[in-house]
């Protein structure tokens, strides 16, 4: 039922995740996969998904091989096979990348890479300064080649940023670090994790505001995602729109079974609540609208993961409303950014033309009417 | 500086006076594309 994968037509990909082993050498505090187990994919399952996928892909289109895990690099042998084996048929219209921890980029794997770059690539989950790495995801700091990765991607790459609540003190000084070292962070609160603490808020509102200073007197890093959030659309009445990846990408695990996104995956529900998920019907995503959002001004731009909704409170409507507050305090902050922007240069002077400018102003218009910061 | 919008600055602002149509319409979309579909929010994308 979900074998029905969406291309991008913009950007000329069609893409499949892999989960290529539910194996993980870490143990990070937020992580949503509670079913891990020994499950690795077989050379044999990887290239029976991709040679059908490849027998459907449109010319022009390249599939976007996505390897996931537990840690995809303890499956390298498999990630260099598949490699090869496309290789050696010239079937070019592949690209391959990886999400990782980035702990197993040593050596033989580093070198790798170095050499396949940039068909392969991989994108690294890190949280920031060395406290921070090591509370969140298991003492890995001192494992990690931050530099490597940051110098393949000629200074211009990301890391992907897991906030909790035991390290949001350091948020600032770990978007700082992230940044000193030429990456961007792409930064969300972990679902399933308890934020609606007053003190937790108000730290995360006052790391906000710290680096609300920072971009302002640093016009030339671009802003980080937490204060990147694009309330332009905010301008508009539109109706609810699903913010996942949900019906744009195909997911398959270990075992070659596919799902709509790599939550429902038995790894991260088990196997009794994704063998339930017959009913979930990706094409009419709307229809799992939360009742008790409906009437938020905001629900426009508001990202749901209906995976964690299913996980946490096994109905994909309801939303984990953990992660509202914060995300109140995000919209907020980009908001206040942009005011100060609009303050210090001009409205025609901050790069957008005259309709963006004014979207701009209605959506900041808009979290000022509907949200409290101290009162959320 | 306080954690606060400014609405003394806010209704200071001279803001074109520029029709907004369907959000399709427009630039702003460009936004609404990523690896994703959701600008890096989605949980699929951390290891």
């Amino acid at each position: 039922m979900y074998n029905d994968s969406k291309i991008n037509y913009q950007a000329k990909t069609k893409t499949i995740l892999l989960t290529i082993t539910e194996l993980c050498n870490l143990n990070c505090i937020y992580c949503y996969e509670d079913f891990k187990s020994n499950n690795k994919m077989t050379f044999e399952t990887a290239i029976s998904i991709i040679n059908s996928e490849l027998s459907k892909l449109p010319d022009g289109i390249t599939l976007d091989v996505s390897y996931f895990g537990g840690e995809p690099f303890l499956n390298f042998e498999l990630i260099k096979k598949v490699y090869d084996y496309y290789d050696n048929k010239n079937i070019n219209n592949i690209k391959y990348t990886c999400s990782t921890n980035g702990t197993l980029v040593h050596g033989e794997i580093k070198k790798w890479i170095e050499q396949h770059f940039p068909k392969f690539s991989y994108n690294l989950s890190f949280d920031g300064i060395e406290e921070v790495q090591n509370h969140n995801r298991s003492n890995s700091f001192s494992l990690i080649d931050l530099d490597f990765y940051s110098k393949l991607y000629g200074n211009n790459g990301f890391v992907k940023m897991t906030l909790h609540p035991d390290t949001i003190s350091k948020l600032y000084e770990s978007i700082i670090y992230i940044h000193s070292k030429n990456l961007h962070p792409i930064a969300n609160c972990a679902y399933g994790i308890n934020w609606n603490n007053d003190e937790i808020l108000n730290i995360y509102k006052n790391q906000l505001l710290l680096l609300i200073e920072f971009y302002l007197e640093n016009p030339n890093i671009p802003t980080c995602s937490l204060l990147d959030e694009n309330i332009k659309i905010l301008a508009y009445n539109t109706n609810f729109k699903p913010w996942c990846g949900i019906d744009k990408m195909t997911v398959f695990n270990t075992l070659g079974s596919s799902f709509p996104c790599h939550f429902f995956e038995d790894v991260t529900l088990g196997k009794e609540l994704s063998t339930k998920l017959f009913d979930f019907d990706t094409k009419n995503l709307i229809s799992y609208m939360d009742p008790c959002c409906k009437e938020c001004p905001l629900i426009t731009l508001c990202p749901t993961c209906f995976g964690s909704n299913y996980k946490a409170n096994g109905c994909f409507c309801k939303r984990d409303i953990n992660v509202c507050k914060t995300y109140k305090l995000q919209l907020y902050a980009t908001a206040i950014l942009n005011l100060k922007k609009i303050e210090k240069y001009g409205i025609s002077n901050i790069g957008l033309n005259t309709v963006q400018q004014r979207e701009l102003y209605e959506g900041i218009c808009k979290i000022n009417r509907f949200i409290d910061p101290d009162n959320l | 500086m306080s954690f606060k919008i400014d609405t003394d600055v806010l209704l200071s602002i001279e803001v074109p006076d520029t029709e907004l149509n369907s959000l399709s319409e427009n630039e702003s979309t460009k936004d609404l594309m990523s690896n994703c579909g959701c600008g890096g929010r989605c949980l699929s994308s951390t290891t």
